[in-house]
């Protein structure tokens, strides 16, 4: 039983194996057969199927991503938006406008296309009759130039479809150059005077009316944003659409939200990435440094040198620029040469042999000590190459050009790195030890820059990749989506305000409604489509400012600062030091002086307008200013350059005059508005000086390029001057002209310096200690990073993203 | 009532303003063009203040014969400006903008450059070495004008140099304290206000 069970078991063994080998032949045979062919059988459909189904076989069928899902379902409803917005409305209301734009310029005076038509003729006319006298040839080109357009205006051709005669900018251009190189001519021709005398107004009343072209379309442009723009400006946002793009924006800001841990993640590996890259770098260049004994002053080992520069990166190119500005060489090295004649040579009938020979020749001559001198190689090379023309031949054109070229080619001191490298003959070349030295240490400090560099570029990169914050990506992540999304959205198309829309409703055209209607869509879609985005982006960027935490709590420090300085300085009044202001200790006098003059004091806060902090400063100083005059019995002037900042100013030093008791000694008269012009204020002002020659002018303020006008108009007038300004280019100006300047912050202090009231005084305090305290973080992060650049506690303190 | 009112909007305004710089939102960008649109306003409202100011200060001059000269062509400057924009517009080719091209344009320019010989003049009278200090700024004033100009570079090449370091290390550095300071101040100030320390802007 057991022999035969045995026996058994072989042959069912056998068989199952054969039985295996044949089944799984069969299965390679069928998969390799139906491999061959699309798996899907519905997509080789038979001819009758192809017919039927062609629609669905040409459409492919797209799967879009979840992302993808998401923005396709914010576009469509965006799309329901811009498509519930009933275009009739608008149309209805800026039709007539655009039409009065539009008519008011044709009918204003003489009409745009009689008057051009009529100076288009004249254009013509003296063109052809001024070509025909004697003219330089540059008058005659751009005369030439003009006609062309001219012609081609007159012939019906015409740039603007809306206006005959229209001037492109390039048309502007010429001419103007034409204009003026016909007024240079006639000084010296007088044959063209009446020529010039007639084209002259013409350019002038040609130009006129393509400014006015493009005048009237901007202003139609302003008025259709100002219409269409109205239901969705931000303050004004109808309920419903804003519910709507709210909705919208939410849902894609979950999406971005979604990512946070992602761009947690991505900014700590770059930082990780780039830290460790730093380091790499600065590694490198200590090594290199420490290595400096590699580069073996007087070595001829290039080869080692070249070698260690590689490796750390310097280019081949910096190396040859180095070598060149050493040994004053030529662009070709001898490389280059020796390639060129290798493989020009070696493609013909005797190069393989020929460029062995040449390259050994060229090698035997170089380290030929015979060579002394440059016409000696020049010689040996001569003779090299006349023995080989003799071996081929004559004709044999290409050993000719090949070997021509290197003699044109080489420059004699080129050969030195070929030298260098190979040991051979320096004494040929006539390089001395001191050269190779120089070019050594140059190549040292080569590599030692480029580390150098490259190590300030990764610290860089270092301090970059910290400053990238969560919001920074969320912002590039929503300018990716809102790509993506406008990917699934319908634009209505490109309609722009131009000289089409201004030809069809001058020809009243057929298809003027569709196509103004069709531009109010579209100036409706980008109006809505940059509010979606805005929206979007609010959304994702909504609440507090992370990377601004540094300034809330410096912010927060210093409100703390202020109402101790504040309570402290309240307590101790009489006994705090306040560093002595000679330009506000001046004032007194100033004022005194102005009295026993019995002229006045003119008192101008510059440019700035109520808003601006120096402006503010100056009122605070002009009510101490004008309570003193007040007290002195003298006058005080104050021009305005801002029709606001007067209303304050009059208040201020009416103030001034109710403080020291006398209110009715205030004139309101010399409180007036000048003008609101930097030259034009400047100008008044100075006059002003001038005429009344005041005692005393002071200048508190916001100031520009006219500072200098106004103070040396002062100092003309022998008036006493102070000045104050925050105004870092206008100050040494003011120190020049003026006999005491305030200089930046001690302009704010001014007012607290000449009330000496405990509310104000802070301000001086808590400035002088703000300074020490700023500063003390300066010079202690200065410090830190000075001893290691990683330490940058204190300059990411006191950074501002 | 009449200082509180003015107090609280203040310090509403201010607390909004604080706001917008460490918040993100609608809320904030809306109230930036509410506040933008309000300048505006109050902008045209002061043109109409000025014009009356220009007006009223002008009538007295003429009445009571104060630079009546002045007051008159000013004013007849002024009517005749408005005049020409309100009957032909003051577009490009109208008698508006070629008074203001050609008349207005080049006195502005005039002005301007009358900046070049005061600054000559300045210049003559503050390069005095009375002191240590003017004499430094003489010095430093010499070598970066000469710095800036071809034969400066002729006479020693050093030159361009040192001029290029003055003004990149000590005078950058001054005037970057000057701007440090200027910004404290004003922040100061700032407190100030937005507490309703200072109130002398309210004429209190």
């Amino acid at each position: 039983m057991f022999s035969g069970n045995k026996i058994k078991f072989k042959i069912t063994e056998k068989v199952f194996m054969k039985r295996f080998l044949i089944i799984f032949a069969i299965l390679f045979s069928v998969l390799s057969i139906f491999s061959q062919q699309p798996s899907d059988a519905a997509a080789v459909p038979d001819s009758a199927s192809v017919t039927a189904d062609s629609a669905s076989v040409a459409e492919p069928v797209i799967v879009l991503s979840d992302e993808e899902k998401l923005c396709k379902q914010a576009a469509d409803d965006f799309m329901e938006i811009y498509n519930g917005w009933d275009v009739t409305r608008d149309y209805n209301i800026l039709l007539p406008r655009i039409t009065a734009y539009a008519d008011n310029y044709y009918k204003t005076g003489t009409e745009p296309n009689e008057s051009n038509l009529k100076d288009l003729k004249i254009l013509k006319e003296n063109y052809e009759n001024l070509l025909g006298l004697e003219i330089s040839e540059t008058l005659m080109n751009l005369l030439s130039i003009d006609l062309e357009r001219v012609n081609a205006e007159l012939e019906g051709n015409q740039q603007n479809p809306a206006l005959i005669g229209y001037l492109e900018k390039i048309d502007f251009d010429r001419i103007k150059a034409l204009d003026e190189f016909l007024v240079k001519e006639n000084k010296t021709n007088s044959s063209i005077t009446s020529y010039v005398e007639t084209l002259r107004p013409v350019f002038k009343n040609i130009r006129r009316y393509s400014i006015g072209f493009d005048e009237m379309l901007t202003a139609v442009y302003n008025e259709i944003t100002r219409v269409t723009d109205k239901r969705v400006y931000f303050l004004y946002i109808e309920d419903d659409v804003k519910n709507k793009l709210q909705e919208i924006s939410v849902r894609l800001a979950d999406e971005v939200n979604k990512k946070i841990p992602e761009y947690k993640k991505k900014i700590t590996d770059d930082i990780d990435s780039a830290y460790v890259r730093k380091q790499r770098a600065e590694k490198q260049l200590e090594d290199f440094n420490k290595g400096k004994s590699k580069f073996k002053n007087n070595s001829d080992d290039f080869n080692l040198e070249y070698n260690i520069l590689k490796g750390i990166g310097v280019s081949d190119d910096d190396i040859i620029k180095e070598f060149q500005d050493n040994f004053n060489v030529g662009r070709i090295s001898e490389k280059e040469i020796a390639e060129y004649t290798l493989k020009e040579v070696e493609s013909r009938k005797y190069a393989s042999k020929i460029a062995q020979d040449l390259n050994k020749d060229l090698i035997n001559l170089l380290t030929s000590s015979g060579i002394k001198e440059q016409s000696d190689f020049i010689e040996g090379l001569n003779t090299i190459f006349e023995g080989y023309k003799n071996q081929v031949g004559n004709d044999s054109e290409v050993l000719v050009q090949t070997l021509g070229k290197v003699i044109e080619n080489l420059d004699f001191e080129n050969l030195l790195f070929f030298k260098a490298n190979r040991r051979i003959n320096r004494d040929v070349l006539r390089v001395s030890n001191e050269d190779i030295f120089t070019f050594k240490q140059d190549l040292f400090n080569l590599g030692a820059k480029h580390l150098e560099d490259q190590k300030k570029y990764l610290y860089a990169k270092w301090i970059e990749a910290r400053k990238v914050n969560i919001d920074k990506l969320k912002s590039a992540e929503v300018s990716r989506l809102t790509g993506v999304i406008s990917g699934f959205m319908t634009s209505p198309g490109q309609y722009d305000v131009n000289r089409t829309l201004i030809n069809k409703l001058q020809q009243k055209s057929p298809d003027l409604e569709e196509y103004v209607r069709n531009l109010l869509r579209a100036k409706f879609y980008n109006d809505l489509n940059s509010k979606f985005k805005v929206y979007f982006r609010f959304e994702v960027e909504n609440g507090f400012r992370k990377f601004r935490i540094n300034i809330f709590i410096a912010s927060l420090f210093f409100f703390g600062l202020f109402f101790y300085v504040f309570s402290t300085v309240k307590k101790k009044r009489d006994s705090i030091y306040i560093r002595r202001i000679p330009g506000l200790d001046a004032i007194d006098d100033a004022v005194g002086r102005a009295t026993e003059m019995g002229k006045p004091i003119i008192y101008d806060s510059g440019l700035g307008g109520f808003s601006s902090p120096q402006t503010i400063a100056s009122m605070l100083i002009l009510r101490s200013v004008a309570k003193k005059v007040a007290e002195f019995k003298a006058e005080i002037i104050y021009p305005a350059y801002d029709p606001v900042v007067l209303q304050v100013a009059e208040e201020m030093i009416a103030s001034g005059f109710l403080d020291a008791g006398y209110p009715e000694d205030h004139k309101k008269d010399n409180c007036f508005f000048m003008v609101q012009d930097q030259f034009a204020f400047a100008a008044g002002l100075s006059g002003l000086i001038a005429r009344k020659k005041p005692a005393t002018a002071l200048h508190f303020g916001y100031y520009a390029a006219e500072s200098l006008l106004i103070s040396e108009a002062g100092f003309a007038a022998g008036a006493i001057q102070v000045a104050g300004t925050t105004e870092a280019t206008q100050l040494p100006f003011f120190i020049t002209s003026c006999d005491y300047t305030l200089i930046g912050e001690e302009l704010y202090a001014a007012a607290a310096y000449l009330s000496r009231d405990a509310q104000v005084l802070s301000n001086l305090k808590l400035s002088d200690y703000g300074k020490v305290i700023f500063g003390a973080l300066f010079v202690l992060g200065t410090v830190l990073l000075t001893i290691n650049s990683d330490w940058t506690f204190f300059s990411d303190l006191l950074s501002t993203y | 009532m009449k200082k509180e009112i003015p107090i609280l909007l203040g310090l509403i305004t201010g607390i909004l303003w604080y706001g917008e710089f460490f918040i993100a939102g609608m809320f904030q960008e809306n109230q930036k063009l509410f506040f933008a649109n309000g300048l505006k306003i109050a902008g045209v409202v002061g043109v109409a203040v000025g014009v009356y100011s220009v007006a009223r200060q002008n009538y007295y001059k003429i009445k009571y014969n104060n630079e009546r000269y002045y007051a008159v062509l000013r004013v007849t400057m002024i009517f005749l400006m408005i005049f020409l924009g309100v009957t032909s517009g003051t577009s490009s080719g109208t008698p508006f903008s070629s008074m203001f091209m050609n008349v207005y344009v080049p006195f502005q320019a005039t002005v301007f450059s009358l900046l070049a010989f005061y600054i000559a003049s300045a210049a003559y009278r503050s390069f005095k070495a009375k002191s240590i200090e003017s004499a430094v700024l003489l010095i430093a004033s010499i070598i970066v004008m000469l710095s800036k100009i071809p034969v400066g570079g002729e006479m020693w090449s050093q030159i361009p140099v040192i001029g290029e370091w003055i003004m990149d290390s000590p005078s950058s550095a001054g005037r970057r304290a000057i701007i440090f300071g200027g910004y404290l101040g004003s922040i100061t100030m700032m407190i100030r206000i937005f507490f309703g320390l200072e109130r002398s802007h309210l004429s209190e």
